[in-house]
């Protein structure tokens, strides 16, 4: 989608005077619909099953597709940490290059690529969009005079609502607002977002959004000042030893996530060989979620092999307050909120009501194969976090300050590619708050050219605490876990491909809804075969087994034994671009659940997909999706396609269909404009959400959306 | 009677026929009619468990262009009590060797005696059919995406229809036919077909479904232009479904499939 347009842009900026000639790289052979390969979207499904976040901007895992698509990367010159955040090539692929350009000079084409170790043709395809082969003498390496005449700019305009009416949105006579305060929405239907970046070559860039979510006010009742949240940010790199400044929003990543990880990230995911975390310490925060980033200032240096990375923070956050002192101010808060949404009265309530303010440093050093890294972040907040006292928060961070240290380390000896890290907090004096030992240290070893296996050990302590971490987890919290995880890749030849991987996990203490220390474990097993050029045919099955609490046990205090609950979930796929113009794909899935109460269900998907791109200049996508499937224990996850920036992966469950419909067109030397609409019916229910404020009276829902981008 | 499966051909392999083209291909998937090389007309009769009350018949022409393909489709299924007779026009574009596309426009008229009435209906369908590989076709057609409402304003609607397949050509005598639909109010429904040619005079059919399960056979006789299929489904919980069917082909050469 984005590289669609982008190239759209590249062929109108070719065509206007003064635009960025330095840019103009025409892609002959790019793949239309690259950004958002299946493994990408499949990927971004499973983030989506686990964390049930589907509304989630997911932009932020392609940060760096969207950046280099835009901006390509000149091969002889990339360094180890460019080419790896493309999150494409392994770091056998990358050290195999290096020595491909060491042993034979630059290279010159880039058929030139198949013959390097380890790059099959699947990866040059995924790789191409982003790259450049050529001499950068010509062009490339930029300097800051050239840089500065020639600003690359964006500005974005996104709105979109559902059609029918919610019965947040309804005021009856007679009830008055504040008697409910978490069922009327205080604003109108309708998400606006607005969206500003500048680029200076890779010196200077700077960003502007504006949001204002479905239900907030819009200048208007609690949102006088505008839109509900802002974010901004400044980043200078590139100037001698300052390789890195951010002032404003930013998103801090150390190490494999155990300390800081700020955004989403993949966990387990279908590509066993990427369980490895890699990506900038520190870069602008871009997308428009609320949460997941730090807001103050950052610098990172960089002398030779030697790294040093500075943060300050200071952002207040959503909680929940339970306690005020006498002039207002909050004294105990039991949770932060994390859904960023402030329509109702209850969301505004809590709104901004603590200050979180963090800082640290990390000193790092990399040289060729190895790296390694020592940090400590402070943490402070204005008021007491205490959580409720139950059971399975007993071990829950309770105070207003955390202090953590973390080492990490990554090595590269020929085929085997180890990393690891380790972080601490230590408990506090005076109180009975424990220390916590985090740790986690995996191994990606490439045994023959056909066969690679991956290994995973983690252990967080139910002690650990951490407000920014987001490291390989089964439960999506850097705390109370243990897991062992074997991964395979096996490329039997035939174009074939055969990947999988087993997770034993465990959680030492008592969880949400299992009031005994359980543990399972998770299968996926998924064979991929290309076929010619055009087809391929992907097989997935996976299974997961995790006990949990039957369901009556939510409303009583006593101890409940946690019961087996197996998932299974068979995918067939058939994908086939019949010409260049048009790309089809068709999906049958199948899931089992064995619930807590030893019921079985099943539930069936079927999904059609056809990607349409006739010119660069118009491109649309059309999809059918039929599902049937009793309960959210059987609920399937289906990548939607969307505006960009809007990419949702929502859920399905009940007996329905969606279709929906994606259109973009590039108006000659003007805007691009896109356009979304999407309906959903439902067979088997005549209200939507019933009893939330999303309630919809009737049984299909309709979302439609417009998005207007213009590029100078 | 909401699966529109039509031809006794498509009856003969247990109803996976979204790959097949054929003047039947009206009924089964529209995009189908694109790759017809001569016109072809023909009418249909299938009795469900032997009662007369269940009986469809259908009459169907088409006809090939150059600008893609046209065909009709008159069909009816009922007795005077509860009829309810079709009237659809497609329109089908080959794009290539490998790409088709199609699409009918029904018009519906379900009629219940004794005073209840009649409603009339509007159906769309769409299909697609691409030749992915030399000897691997993949078909769909998703019928009724719009979910007509029988009953204005009632929640009462057909149900839409989604149907995907397969078909593998063995050899140039064989073809394996695999297929999966799902509407939206019933279980999935799964179906497998053979169809063997063993010279340009015969064809046999064997096929069997998920849902109801049950088994069909059938075959098909080729003399000069005139086509001439039958086809018995054997349902074990409610009985025999016997079909009939019977086309000429407009077309100086020798029957194609």
């Amino acid at each position: 989608m984005i590289s669609r347009l982008l190239f759209a842009l590249l062929l109108i900026l070719g065509t206007m005077p003064g635009g960025a000639q330095y840019l103009q790289t025409s892609h002959p052979d790019v793949a239309l619909d690259t950004l958002l390969t299946t493994s990408i979207t499949d990927n971004m499904e499973f983030l989506a099953e686990s964390s049930g976040n589907e509304e989630d901007d997911y932009t932020e895992l392609l940060t760096s597709l969207i950046y280099f698509a835009d901006h390509p990367l000149y091969l002889n010159t990339a360094s180890r940490g460019e080419l790896l955040s493309l999150g494409i090539l392994s770091d056998f692929q990358v050290n195999n290059l290096f020595i491909h350009i060491q042993k034979n000079g630059k290279l010159i084409s880039k058929y030139e690529l198949q013959s390097i170790a380890g790059f099959d043709l699947q990866t040059i395809h995924k790789l191409m969009p982003y790259i450049r082969i050529g001499d950068p003498n010509e062009a490339g390496k930029v300097s800051w005079k050239q840089a500065f005449k020639q600003p690359d700019q964006v500005v974005s305009i996104q709105y979109s609502r559902v059609l029918e009416q919610e019965k947040g949105y309804i005021q009856t006579t007679g009830t008055r607002p504040v008697s409910s305060p978490g069922s009327h929405f205080t604003g109108s239907p309708g998400k606006l977002l607005l969206r500003y970046q500048l680029h200076f070559g890779n010196y200077i860039q700077a960003g502007f959004l504006a949001l204002k979510n479905e239900g907030e006010a819009f200048f208007t009742g609690p949102e006088k000042q505008g839109f509900d949240s802002y974010s901004m940010h400044l980043q200078v790199s590139n100037f001698r030893k300052l390789k890195k400044l951010v002032a404003g929003d930013y998103s801090l990543c150390i190490g494999q996530g155990l300390l800081a990880w700020n955004g989403l990230a993949f966990s387990r995911t279908s590509e066993p060989m990427q369980i490895k975390k890699y990506s900038e310490i520190i870069q602008p925060h871009t997308s428009s979620s609320r949460n997941g980033f730090l807001s103050g200032l950052a610098a990172e240096l960089q002398e030779g092999s030697w790294n040093l990375v500075i943060f300050i923070s200071s952002k207040k956050r959503d909680a929940v307050v339970t306690d005020t002192s006498q002039n207002g101010h909050a004294l105990t808060f039991r949770t932060i909120q994390t859904s960023g949404l402030h329509a109702t009265l209850t969301e505004l309530a809590s709104k901004n009501t603590i200050q979180q303010e963090q800082s640290g440093a990390r000193a790092g050093f990399e040289k060729h194969c190895f790296g390694f890294g020592c940090s400590y972040m402070y943490t402070h907040f204005n008021a007491s976090l205490n959580p409720k006292p139950v059971p399975y928060e007993f071990f829950a961070f309770r105070g207003n300050e955390l202090q953590q240290t973390a080492v990490d380390y990554h090595l590269l000896i020929r085929n085997l590619n180890c990393f690891g890290e380790a972080a601490l907090n230590p408990g506090q004096a005076g109180t009975d708050q424990k220390g916590g030992l985090a740790a986690l240290q995996g191994m990606i070893l490439s045994l023959d050219e056909k066969l690679s296996i991956s290994l995973l050990y983690r252990y967080y302590s139910p002690a650990y605490h951490s407000f920014t971490s987001n490291a390989f987890s089964e439960g999506g919290k850097t705390s109370n876990e243990q897991g062992y995880y074997f991964g395979l890749l096996y490329n039997p030849g035939h174009r074939l491909d055969v990947s999988a991987y087993i997770d034993f996990f465990s959680y030492p203490w008592l969880h949400y809804r299992m009031d005994a220390p359980v543990s399972g474990k998770s299968i996926l097993i998924q064979a991929t075969w290309h076929s010619g050029k055009n087809t391929t045919y992907q097989l997935l099955v996976r299974s997961k087994d995790k006990p949990l609490d039957p369901p009556a046990s939510l409303n009583t205090a006593e101890i409940n034994y946690p019961q087996p609950l197996t998932q299974t979930n068979v995918r067939f796929c058939i994908k086939t671009r019949l010409y260049a113009w048009i790309q089809w794909q068709t999906r049958m899935e199948w899931t089992g659940a064995t619930d807590s109460l030893g019921t079985n269900e099943t539930g069936y998907f079927l999904l059609q997909e056809i990607i349409l791109h006739p010119s660069q200049r118009y491109a649309c996508t059309l999809s059918y999706a039929l599902f049937d499937t009793p309960s959210g224990n059987t609920r399937f996850y289906a990548y939607q396609h969307s505006l960009p920036g809007a990419y949702s992966i929502p859920s399905f469950s009940g007996r329905g269909s969606r279709f929906s419909i994606l259109g973009r067109y590039t108006i000659r030397h003007g805007p691009e404009v896109w356009v979304a609409l999407s309906r959903l019916f439902y067979d088997d229910r005549l209200q939507i959400s019933p009893g939330t404020p999303y309630q919809i009276q009737g049984p299909h829902k309709t979302q439609i959306s417009f998005e207007l981008k213009w590029k100078f | 009677m909401n699966n529109p499966d039509s031809g006794a051909r498509s009856l003969g392999l247990g109803g996976a026929s979204v790959c097949i083209t054929d003047l039947w291909s009206l009924s089964n998937n529209p995009a189908g009619l694109g790759f017809i090389k001569s016109t072809e007309a023909g009418t249909w009769y299938e009795n469900r468990f032997l009662v007369q009350a269940l009986q469809s018949t259908a009459f169907g022409i088409a006809v090939p262009s150059k600008h893609g393909s046209f065909g009709l489709l008159l069909s009816g299924f009922g007795y005077e009590s509860y009829s309810e007779n079709t009237a659809g026009f497609a329109y089908s574009k080959a794009l290539g060797k490998k790409l088709s596309g199609g699409v009918r426009l029904d018009y519906r008229r379900t009629s219940i005696a004794e005073g209840y009435g009649a409603s009339n209906e509007i159906i769309a369908t769409i299909g697609l059919l691409a030749r992915i590989q030399p000897t691997l076709y993949l078909g769909a057609e998703l019928y009724n995406p719009a979910r007509t409402r029988l009953i204005p304003g009632k929640e009462e609607r057909i149900p839409a229809l989604l149907k995907v397949g397969l078909m593998y050509m063995l050899s140039p005598h064989v073809k394996l036919c695999l297929e999966t639909q799902k509407n939206t109010i019933t279980n999935p429904d799964f179906m497998f077909g053979i169809e063997y040619e063993p010279s340009s005079l015969f064809m046999f059919r064997a096929g069997i479904t998920s849902l109801p399960s049950s088994c069909s056979m059938g075959a098909g006789l080729r003399y000069h232009n005139l086509k001439f299929d039958f086809a018995s489904v054997w349902q074990p919980a409610t009985g025999f479904i016997p079909s009939i069917g019977l086309a000429y082909v407009f077309s100086k050469e020798t029957v194609p499939h």
